[in-house]
């Protein structure tokens, strides 16, 4: 109603009449056109690039290099006829289950909701902390680690050594455990700072009336902090999850999958069939099996928002 | 639409032909200079070979020509650089290409052929005909060497002392290296007595440093060349796993290090360097690796201090060609790409790099052997060249040798996990290449 009532403003542009209605449009078009050609470029054409090159048998070297040619299904059926692929995706999904669920989540909320009580000074020194895991750089952060596994002189054994037990072989005998440890080290501020801010934002008249209420900690936990902060929960899922999934340096440069292939998440299957054998067509066909997956998961989460949103 | 159109037309046609236009002529004008683009693996060559190419466009500017170089020097994944720019149809006009990977570009189509151009230099007799071999394949020249490289024994002079072992040490046979470490053991308990490159984290070093300096020291091939067919079980093959397991078994060497991230840095950085490991098989760059005015593990009085000797094989004349003992090459030249524009150019910039002065300046800069007998260089290098070059040793250039060779560094982790023996790892060996190459390309010999 209001639109129409206002006096139509018009504005010339190369010799055409706009609407000021339109030209906001359109402008807002040509600003977002920037960003959206990059995204195309970048993340779109690789994209179907990459699936495009798993129905052929391209290779980086030899004659396959530059004249390859389309197989059809090849790529995928070697793939789900190969141990090794299945062995990865099943250490993916620990991975990411130990590290991403287990670990970052649970540690990150925790973290969050007791430093939100925290004495201000607690709370800069042990959000510092975690925070500090996070800037470092993913390889920086390996070798740090790795030091730490150290078999004669890292920490870890020195204080198994300390505490009156035998060395443990970090890398060799528990290298999953090795791997879910840095990557939670390293992953868990992003979720406390998502929990911070979300729990900044309830109120404190509720926790103050659940108190009156005679309410436990837990209980308040229960009734108003989870169902108050259940939007980003969600979101954190689907951004850790898929974050972890995806993880290829930390671990290629800890452990390259090893001993043994016992460490190997699909991201370095991947990069060893790809790269190291040079199988760009094979690789891809995994790349796109590990592009189904995160796409499921992240239809899943999005629906699941979506009824959360809706309520 | 139709006054859109017109827009377009009368307001953005003119101005995109207008740049269309423009950067033709720039294209036009910027033929005037000749244009090299320039690949190789960067640190630590970056310093040197940057001052060579800019005196190389140096010499052309005072024979007044013009010469625009593009270069690209990845430090990681040269390799897979230089591959993805050729699949890219961006490939160099000109590389240094790694002598085995040379034979993989060759299949490819990616080298010029360089025999012509070889034929009318009179250099080309100043590279011996082990150097002039490697940058071959199937006959044709395709590479200039540059430097080359081997692997021998290195040993601590202050450890082997105080184990009460000779020095200077001359082994000639396996039992006398074992007979040391286990000297070393007993004698000077802290220090780790051997190291030989095992399991896959060194990865191709594990193979080239480790495996081949055993394989070859016992008569061992990987393919029969009668019948080019993989051998993947041999009395040589067992012998050289036994070698790992009697290592690994009588704890001569520490397994756990070579599971952790950058294991050179504990064995060779901190071990050898600092007399934390007795001796190992190691890269004959390691010299220069450990001089004093190096970055990487300075050793203030090295020639003091470490001690190195040909590695001997199995028993005197048990080697390849019956020889004593074992060196293995590897090695870098320069090649021109297939489809460069320019090859006059680049051949004359393959000359230049590959003069006797210029391979002396890369090897003053950088470190290795010269692929040049009248290239000057130090008295190790001389020394190395005398007494390994003639015992060398270069791995298979066949297109599955990359997936071989990770299944040989599983073999020797498998035994350093404790969790194989020998035969146990020979035969999940044979299994797995099997895989890799099909059961009809692959053999087994009888193991007495």
């Amino acid at each position: 109603m209001q639109a129409a009532a206002a006096p139509k403003q018009v504005v010339r542009v190369f010799g055409r009449e706009f609407s000021r209605r339109r030209l906001s449009e359109l402008s807002l078009l040509l600003f977002m056109l920037p960003a959206m050609l990059l995204v195309l470029v970048f993340v779109f054409v690789p994209t179907i690039w990459a699936i495009v090159i798993s129905f052929t048998n391209q290779s980086l070297i030899g004659p396959n290099a530059r004249n390859f040619q389309f197989v059809g299904f090849d790529n995928y059926v070697r793939l789900f006829a190969d141990n090794s692929f299945w062995n990865s995706l099943g250490l993916s999904f620990v991975f990411v289950f130990a590290s991403a669920f287990l670990g970052q989540f649970i540690l990150g909320l925790l973290l969050a909701v007791v430093l939100r009580r925290a004495h201000i000074t607690a709370k800069g020194l042990i959000g510092g902390a975690v925070l500090l895991a996070w800037v470092v750089p993913e390889i920086v952060a390996v070798y740090v680690w790795a030091s730490v596994f150290n078999f004669q002189s890292g920490t870890a054994n020195q204080l198994l050594l300390a505490f009156g037990f035998e060395r443990h072989r970090w890398l060799i005998d528990t290298p999953m455990l090795a791997i879910i440890l840095v990557n939670v080290w390293r992953g868990t501020a992003f979720t406390m700072l998502l929990f911070s801010s979300a729990l900044e934002a309830i109120p404190d008249e509720l926790f103050d009336a659940a108190a009156v209420d005679g309410a436990s900690a837990w209980q308040k936990f229960r009734f108003i902090t989870v169902p108050m902060i259940r939007y980003t929960i969600l979101l954190d899922f689907i951004l850790i999850t898929m974050g972890t999934f995806s993880v290829f340096g930390l671990v290629f440069a800890m452990t390259a999958g090893g001993p043994l292939g016992r460490s190997e998440i699909i991201g370095v299957y991947i990069y060893r069939n790809a790269f190291q054998y040079r199988e760009v067509g094979f690789g891809s066909a995994a790349s796109v099996i590990m592009l189904l997956i995160n796409l499921v998961l992240a239809v899943v989460y999005l629906r699941l928002l979506r009824i959360e949103q809706g309520k | 639409m139709n006054l859109n159109k017109n827009a377009f037309k009368t307001r953005w046609l003119p101005l995109m032909l207008l740049l269309i236009l423009a950067t033709a002529a720039f294209g036009v004008s910027a033929q005037d200079a000749q244009t090299l683009t320039i690949s190789f693996p960067g640190d630590p060559r970056s310093e040197t070979v940057n001052a060579l190419i800019n005196d190389f466009v140096a010499m052309k500017a005072e024979q007044g020509v013009t010469v625009e170089v593009t270069i690209n020097e990845p430090t990681e994944g040269y390799d897979d650089q230089l591959l993805l720019d050729f699949s890219a149809g961006v490939g160099p006009d000109v590389f240094s290409v790694s002598a085995e990977a040379m034979g993989e570009l060759v299949e490819a189509g990616l080298i010029l052929p360089l025999d012509d151009y070889v034929a009318a230099w009179e250099d080309w007799a100043n590279f011996p005909s082990g150097m002039q071999l490697m940058g071959s394949y199937n006959d044709s020249a395709y590479a200039i060497m540059y430097v080359t490289d081997t692997r021998v024994l290195f040993y601590r002079n202050d450890v082997f002392e105080a184990a009460g072992l000779p020095v200077p040490w001359n082994p000639t046979s396996w039992e006398e290296i074992f007979a040391a470490a286990e000297q070393i053991q007993t004698n000077v308990p802290d220090v780790i007595p051997m190291m030989v490159e095992s399991g896959t984290i060194w990865g191709e070093g594990t193979t080239i440093d480790g495996f081949f300096m055993l394989f070859k020291g016992i008569g061992g091939e990987l393919i029969d060349a009668a019948d080019g067919k993989w051998i993947v079980e041999s009395p040589a093959l067992l012998e050289s796993f036994r070698f790992y397991e009697r290592m690994f078994g009588e704890d001569y060497a520490a397994a756990e290090p070579f599971m952790e991230p950058e294991p050179w840095v504990f064995y060779l950085q901190e071990g050898l360097a600092q007399g934390n490991v007795g001796f190992g098989v190691v890269v004959s760059v390691f010299w220069d690796l450990v001089a004093p005015d190096s970055t990487w593990a300075p050793v203030e009085n090295r020639d003091e201090l470490i001690g190195w000797a040909p590695m001997p094989s199995k028993e005197p004349g048990a080697g390849v060609n019956g020889w004593d003992f074992v060196g293995m090459g590897g090695g870098w030249g320069w090649a021109i790409g297939a489809e460069t524009q320019n090859p006059e150019l680049a051949w004359e910039f393959l000359q230049y790099m590959g003069s006797a002065e210029n391979i002396s300046r890369y090897i003053d800069g950088v470190g290795g052997v010269p692929s040049r007998s009248d290239a000057e260089t130090s008295d190790f290098n001389m020394a190395i060249a005398e007494q390994v070059l003639p015992y060398q040793s270069f791995r298979p250039g066949d297109p599955n040798y990359p997936r071989v060779s990770e299944q040989i560094q599983i073999a020797t982790e498998r035994i350093l996990l404790g969790e194989a023996t020998a035969e146990e790892a020979m035969a999940l060996f044979a299994e797995a290449v099997e895989g890799i190459v099909g059961a009809d390309n692959v053999k087994r010999l009888p193991l007495e």
